[in-house]
């Protein structure tokens, strides 16, 4: 073989080698990234669930107290009111 | 561990030989021992005929206090050797661990390298970052080793303290040899490593050892016969490993050179990419490549080589012209007429060259040292070195590169320290692994160079070396800097100044993951 041919065919064959492991390199680097955002997804999840349930248990102890429930039974007649407002 | 997986006797054996310790840091030191946030220990203490009357007393009020600790008295005294050996006689732990009697273990030692015993079954030895105490109490001198190094180790007794060994290989390696006293546990690392099946760093500081007088942890300059121990122990090692070389200590910093000696000459295709560039260097208007070039044919004892110049096709003439003066039947120009491209200049003189190795070499380098060539492919005898580099010097002697470091993102370490500094612990002294080598000299197996790709045409003026380095550390390859000879780099502008923002981007999506995470240098 011409040996300028085959310094060409030698020099394509290390770019495709090239390419294949920087290629492969470039994957591994955005699943490693993918793995970061999801774990950081999780973590952000995981606090919305904590107040969510923060807040459920504050709104329950809340609706537990007289004041509330005098409150409420005092806007009872307001509510009343207003449900028959917006049903006509 | 028995045969059907439960234990037989503690998890780990502490292994200390005594004579006459400092008092109050002997009492730190089993302060250290009993806080173990591990409890599953046990503690063999060996008193080599201490001649201080509180030793021994205390010793037995120790072994009296607590069931895991076991004490034997030596009726003479045998040295440190003889009185570890004993110790390790003691005991009946899966993995020793070494404590010298006057130094402290972190509260969580123990337990820490337990939880990294627990990932693989394979793991024989784990050894930790380590400071020092001062005689005022205070640490310092915080020593952030690299990962697993099996050059550096023959340079230097990196590993030290605290190191954590399993019993069983320690017997099989034949524990503590007599000869080596003052570098014995060196001599028991180089053996005990070469038979590892795995080998782990934690890098935290987990040992502090005692800054006193007559120690080497105090001055350099204490226990001289350790440091001729210490070249015993490495030029032991070679034999074994049945590969020649001379073990010399280096000056003035005790630290071992080991330059290996080479059955034959492997043919190294020297390959210098160029377009003929001029600078004043030493004061003198110098043809930057001719320089090179003459200063390679004139210098290098080693006789096994060829050049190939990849120039430029509007270079001067006059370049081709001096070229060819100095030119004997080793020396070939390639003609390269693409647009400029460093990596691409590269891998067309890899392509033609006839070599077992590859030396990449910047036409702005001086030779100086003879022994250059033979240094270097020194390191490629070791078959899972790809790649080494040479310490590499601006004009004016200064470091231009000792080696490439990631953190925080990749660049010539230590450019601009004086060449006569040791580095932190070493780095500068001894021969190395390290994450890249400058491509402006790069020793590389031509083999590997092709399995990799070479160097990538995507990078085409800078960090084609760095990305080259990640991809040989990847297919599992070391990569070597050595200071033990030097190349002068004028680091000019012979290629087009500046860093293409795209070159950048296409460094961090293929490694950023590598960046502020270089497990070999963990300085800046």
């Amino acid at each position: 073989m011409d040996p300028s041919v085959e310094a060409e065919l030698r020099l394509q064959l290390m770019q495709l080698r090239d390419h294949a492991i920087g290629t492969t390199a470039q994957v591994g680097e955005l699943r490693a990234r993918l793995r970061e955002k999801e774990a950081e997804l999780e973590k952000k999840n995981a606090r919305i669930a904590r107040l969510r349930k923060d807040f459920e248990q504050q709104e329950t102890r809340m609706r537990a107290t007289m004041t509330w429930r005098i409150g409420n039974f005092i806007m009872l007649p307001i509510r009343i009111l207003r449900r028959l407002l917006r049903g006509s | 561990m028995n045969g059907d997986g439960t234990q037989t006797g503690p998890r780990f054996s502490i292994i200390t030989p005594v004579f006459n310790p400092p008092r109050d840091a002997f009492e730190e030191c089993v302060r250290s021992v009993f806080t173990q946030t591990h409890e599953d220990w046990q503690w063999c203490l060996v008193d080599d005929h201490s001649t201080d009357g509180w030793v021994q007393q205390r010793l037995s009020d120790l072994q009296a206090l607590d069931h895991r600790i076991r004490v034997h008295f030596r009726e003479e005294n045998g040295g440190i050797v003889a009185a570890s050996n004993d110790a390790l006689s003691l005991a009946r732990g899966d993995f020793v661990a070494f404590l010298d009697h006057d130094d402290a273990l972190h509260p969580e030692a123990l337990e820490k390298v337990h939880q990294v015993l627990l990932q693989r079954d394979e793991i024989d030895y784990v050894y930790t970052d380590e400071d020092k105490i001062g005689p005022d109490g205070k640490c310092y001198d915080r020593f952030e080793k690299p990962k697993w190094s099996p050059e550096r180790l023959l340079g230097q007794n990196y590993c030290s303290h605290l190191s954590v060994i399993r019993k069983s290989l320690v017997d099989e390696v034949g524990r503590f040899r007599q000869g080596f006293d003052g570098s014995q546990d060196y001599d028991l690392l180089l053996r005990v490593t070469e038979k590892a099946r795995d080998i782990v760093h934690i890098p935290e500081v987990l040992y502090h050892w005692r800054a006193v007088s007559g120690s080497t942890a105090h001055a350099q300059g204490e226990k001289p016969y350790a440091y001729a121990a210490a070249v015993l122990a490495v030029n032991s090692a070679l034999q074994r490993r049945g590969s020649p070389a001379a073990v010399t200590m280096t000056e003035p910093w005790p630290y071992q050179r080991v330059l290996r000696s080479l059955a034959h000459e492997p043919r190294i295709s020297i390959i210098i990419p160029t377009c003929g560039t001029y600078k004043t260097v030493f004061g003198v208007e110098t043809c930057l490549v001719i320089n090179s070039v003459e200063s390679i044919l004139t210098k290098s004892a080693y006789e096994n080589f060829e050049i190939l110049v990849v120039i430029d096709d509007f270079t001067p003439r006059a370049v081709w012209d001096g070229l060819r003066k100095i030119a004997d039947s080793r020396l070939q120009l390639i003609t390269y007429d693409k647009p400029f491209n460093f990596a691409s200049k590269c891998n067309l003189g890899a392509v033609m060259a006839t070599g077992e190795y590859l030396l990449m070499l910047n036409d702005d380098t001086e030779i100086t040292d003879d022994q250059w060539l033979h240094v270097l492919a020194g390191y490629l005898e070791e078959p899972d070195v790809a790649m080494v580099g040479p310490m590499l010097l601006l004009e004016d002697g200064r470091i231009q590169s000792a080696g490439h470091a990631n953190n925080p993102s990749p660049h010539n370490f230590r450019t601009g320290s004086s060449v006569n500094s040791p580095g932190e612990f070493g780095v500068l002294t001894v021969a190395r692994e390290c994450s890249g080598i400058t491509g402006a000299c790069a020793l590389i197996r031509k083999s590997v160079y092709e399995e990799v790709g070479g160097m990538s045409p995507t990078f085409p003026r800078a960090f084609n070396d760095v990305d080259l380095a990640f991809k040989i550390l990847e297919a599992g390859y070391r990569i070597i800097w050595t200071p033990h000879t030097q190349v002068f780099h004028f680091e000019t502008a012979s290629r087009p100044k500046g860093v293409e923002q795209e070159e950048v981007e296409l460094l961090l999506e293929r490694w950023s993951s590598k960046f502020d995470a270089d497990e070999y240098c963990r300085l800046e």
